[in-house]
């Protein structure tokens, strides 16, 4: 079922296995069973591999890299294959192309985009090829480009063969003869059509509904568009969605008029729901452009977003309603998966996918030589035992990470440090940890922008330009000019302390947020604190000793919004005259009531 | 220390702000009705904040009331996004140096914004959604979503639909199958 979830959820860029372990075991049925995480890497990866190969011009090596990368995701669901955009393909490349990919048994979904500047441009003979072997094909985006050379009219012969063809999505650079289109005449199946082709002829939408009983949604870019198509596409019985960009009307008046309203008496009838219909009209070269628009629809129901406001309001749910909601309407299903980016496994999660269909998750045994598969998509590492610390090498991307001791990020033997440009650092500082380690790894992390850690280290954390976010557990070195740029400070501090060692604080003038937990309050922290922190919108302190004096010092704080203080002891904040401060929430007060 | 404390004194000064607030532009709805509002709390919508800047913040004050074309700015909308600008012009900036997005997103509505929203008039919910998403209002637009997600929360596809008047477009067997392929959203603990 996760590879279920990540088929769906096309976009997702991070999986959060806090507290999971071994995460390999998690994610191992997702990389066997080769579905969309796969692909994701597959789709940046490997369009940057073959490019440099490409770039490279060394042809051979990339079949090589193609032939392997099939072989070892034969079950791959979605595939887009795009030239460089310098290189051209020669029939034989883009035959060796198509045969790699015909291996592929289980696509779906297959974008191709060509360049072929070869005499011999027929793609009939690949087409078929993977028609005839990728049954379970739906949607296919063809790009074709063929350097102005007139596209081979076999070519798309072999699309009758796509027996499960459902979504269909073509551009053609070059005219073409009356002959090329034909085959899609015989794509009966179709519920989604969209054609980018220079010249089309209006004879090819006649008959269209009884080719088309499915289609719902039909774009067409075209150079030049006659009212008569329109005619022909409104006795589509399935339309709902009609795109059409064109540069030139050829009778632009009659258009203007009558077929329009054709067009909806038609369609009306059978309850289209919304027609966006966008015309740039340009009349021989005049920028006498003409825009209209038209959209039907009730007020108070939510067809009336277009799929971008759709997407944007589902993406507030959680991942269990999206699912749930799949199956709500068809804008639904192709807007509810897309804004998931971040999904978080727990180990509640993965036992309920497992009760229901405990087959579809074939565990498999740790395999250490998946990891390097899947490394390059982990951004976060949160306390995982990493039995094979090697591994982390693998993690290119990897920006937040857990630890417990700073041994675990070198290698025992060669002491290399094996994370590198982090942003996000958490371990417990042990006396014993070796200060060289420390040293190595800041130098290498200049990036951390957030650390939670204990105090010996200050001096070298103080090496780190970039901390926006410090939490210390024991205590603080002072002195330390370079943390001017904190912005969130959280300190818990178990000793008793002087005076002068919450001093520097006063010099973080950009904190927005500051927790303190001490043992006694220091008399002259908070003294002027509106000038030291004008920022300051969240204070949160629990400490002995607060006084009537602290208080007024707070309420001078400009920007402050959130008072935290769940330890106050007395009726101080009854009586105190917050409201000038225009607080918007007043937390711990009622703590004690 | 002074330096520095001019330094941070920035574009975001409040005191700023707040003064410019005072400055009253008008808006023109769809529908003809011009409304004021104050000119930080109208910047919330980068659709006006761009045109303030290009105009020139005298322009706008002393010329013709800036049109708001959109069909989904009602008078009624236009009424509610003013409210809640007004009432929202002095949040703190997003601060991009930090993770925020995912835990504001996550983050519940405050109490002022849940009865805001709570509006019973579905047709008026949806044309303040879409005119805050063609003013480019982001606060606004996720209140809007945030709001209509905790309605479908846990609810069937058949109560989402009832609820939101969403045409079902899918045939009896393709819903089987999508209900068939999520089985596991089904299962009991």
């Amino acid at each position: 079922m996760l590879a279920t979830i990540a088929i769906k959820c096309t976009n997702i860029e991070i999986i959060d296995c806090r507290g999971m372990e071994p995460i390999s075991q998690i994610l191992s049925p997702i990389v066997s069973i080769g579905c969309p995480l796969v692909v994701l890497y597959l789709r940046q990866d490997f369009r940057t591999t073959i490019g440099k190969q490409f770039a490279k011009d060394y042809p051979d090596d990339c079949m090589d890299l193609l032939s392997a990368f099939v072989a070892q995701n034969l079950s791959l669901k979605s595939v887009e294959v795009m030239s460089d955009e310098w290189r051209h393909e020669n029939h034989e490349s883009v035959t060796e192309i198509c045969g790699q990919l015909s291996r592929l048994t289980q696509l779906r979904d297959l974008t191709l985009h060509l360049r072929v500047k070869d005499e011999n441009n027929s793609l009939s003979e690949s087409l078929r090829t993977i028609g005839l072997n990728c049954k379970q094909l739906q949607r296919l985006t063809l790009r074709l480009d063929s350097y102005r050379l007139p596209i081979n009219g076999q070519t798309l012969d072999s699309l009758k063969s796509y027996h499960k063809l459902k979504r269909l999505d073509l551009t053609l650079f070059e005219s073409n003869d009356d002959i090329l289109l034909e085959p899609l005449k015989l794509c009966h199946r179709l519920t989604h059509l969209t054609l980018d082709i220079w010249e089309m002829k209006t004879k090819f939408f006649i008959n269209c509904e009884k080719h088309w009983p499915r289609l719902q949604y039909l774009s067409i870019k075209a150079l030049t568009l006659t009212p008569e198509w329109l005619s022909h596409i409104a006795r589509l019985p399935a339309l709902q969605t009609l795109v059409i960009h064109s540069l030139l009307w050829a009778n632009k008046d009659a258009v203007k008029d009558h077929v329009f309203e054709d067009l909806f008496s038609i369609n009306m009838a059978q309850h289209i729901k919304h027609t966006k219909t966008s015309l740039e009209t340009t009349d021989d070269g005049n920028e006498d452009k003409d825009t209209q628009q038209s959209q039907i629809y009730a007020k108070d129901s939510l067809d009336r977003f277009g799929d971008d406001l759709c997407a944007l309001i589902v993406s507030y749910l959680s991942l269990e309603d999206r699912f749930r909601c799949e199956c709500v309407s068809k804008q639904f299903q192709r807007t509810v998966f897309e804004s998931v980016v971040d999904i978080t496994l727990s180990d509640e999660f993965i036992k309920r996918l497992s009760k229901e269909k405990r087959r579809a998750i074939e565990m498999v045994a740790i395999n250490n030589q998946l990891l390097p598969t899947f490394g390059p998509l982990i951004t976060r590492i949160d306390n995982i035992y990493l039995k094979d610390k090697q591994l982390l090498t693998h993690c290119h991307r990897l920006s937040q990470l857990s630890i417990n001791s700073l041994s675990e990020v070198f290698d025992s033997t060669s002491r290399q440090l094996l994370a590198k440009n982090l942003q996000k650092f958490e371990f417990v500082y042990e006396l014993t940890d070796n200060k060289e380690q420390l040293s190595a790894f800041v130098a290498h992390n200049q990036s951390i922008k957030s650390v939670d850690t204990l105090p010996e280290m200050c001096g070298q954390l103080s090496r780190l330009t970039q901390l926006r976010e410090l939490r210390l557990s024991f205590g603080v070195k002072d002195g330390e000019n370079s943390l001017s740029e904190l912005k969130r400070l959280r300190l818990v501090l178990y000793m008793p302390i002087d005076q002068q060692l919450l001093e520097p604080l006063k010099l973080c003038h950009r904190l927005t947020h500051l927790t303190l937990s001490l043992r006694q309050m220091s008399d002259k922290l908070l003294d002027n604190c509106g000038k030291h922190w004008p920022r300051l919108q969240y204070l949160s302190i629990s400490a002995n000793g607060m006084t009537r004096e602290c208080l007024d010092h707070i309420s001078r704080l400009p920007a402050l919004k959130m008072l935290c203080n769940p330890s106050i002891e007395n009726p101080l904040y009854n009586e105190y005259p917050f409201i000038a401060n225009d607080l918007k929430s007043f937390d711990g007060f009622a703590i004690h009531i | 220390m002074a330096d520095n404390a001019d330094h941070i004194d920035g574009d975001d000064n409040e005191d700023v702000r707040a003064q410019q607030n005072l400055i009253k532009i008008k808006l023109k709805s769809s529908e003809g009705g011009i409304y004021e509002c104050g000119l930080t709390a109208a910047k919330m919508s980068d659709l006006v904040k761009n045109m303030v800047e290009s105009l020139g913040t005298d322009a706008v004050v002393t010329t013709e009331p800036i049109i708001l074309g959109n069909e989904a700015v009602t008078d009624a909308a236009l009424k509610k996004i003013i409210e809640w600008v007004e009432f929202h012009w002095d949040d703190p900036p997003v601060d991009h140096d930090f993770e925020d997005e995912k835990d504001r997103r996550n983050e519940e509505l405050s109490h002022w914004d849940k009865q805001f929203i709570d509006v019973d008039d579905q047709a008026l919910l949806f044309d303040v959604i879409a005119a805050a998403n063609y003013m480019d209002i982001k606060g606004l637009v996720e209140v809007g979503a945030k709001h209509i997600c905790s309605k479908i929360r846990g609810k069937s596809c058949q109560e989402v639909r009832e609820m939101l008047k969403i045409t079902n477009d899918f045939t009896a067997e393709e819903e089987d199958a999508i209900h068939k392929e999520n089985a596991w959203i089904y299962a009991k603990d």
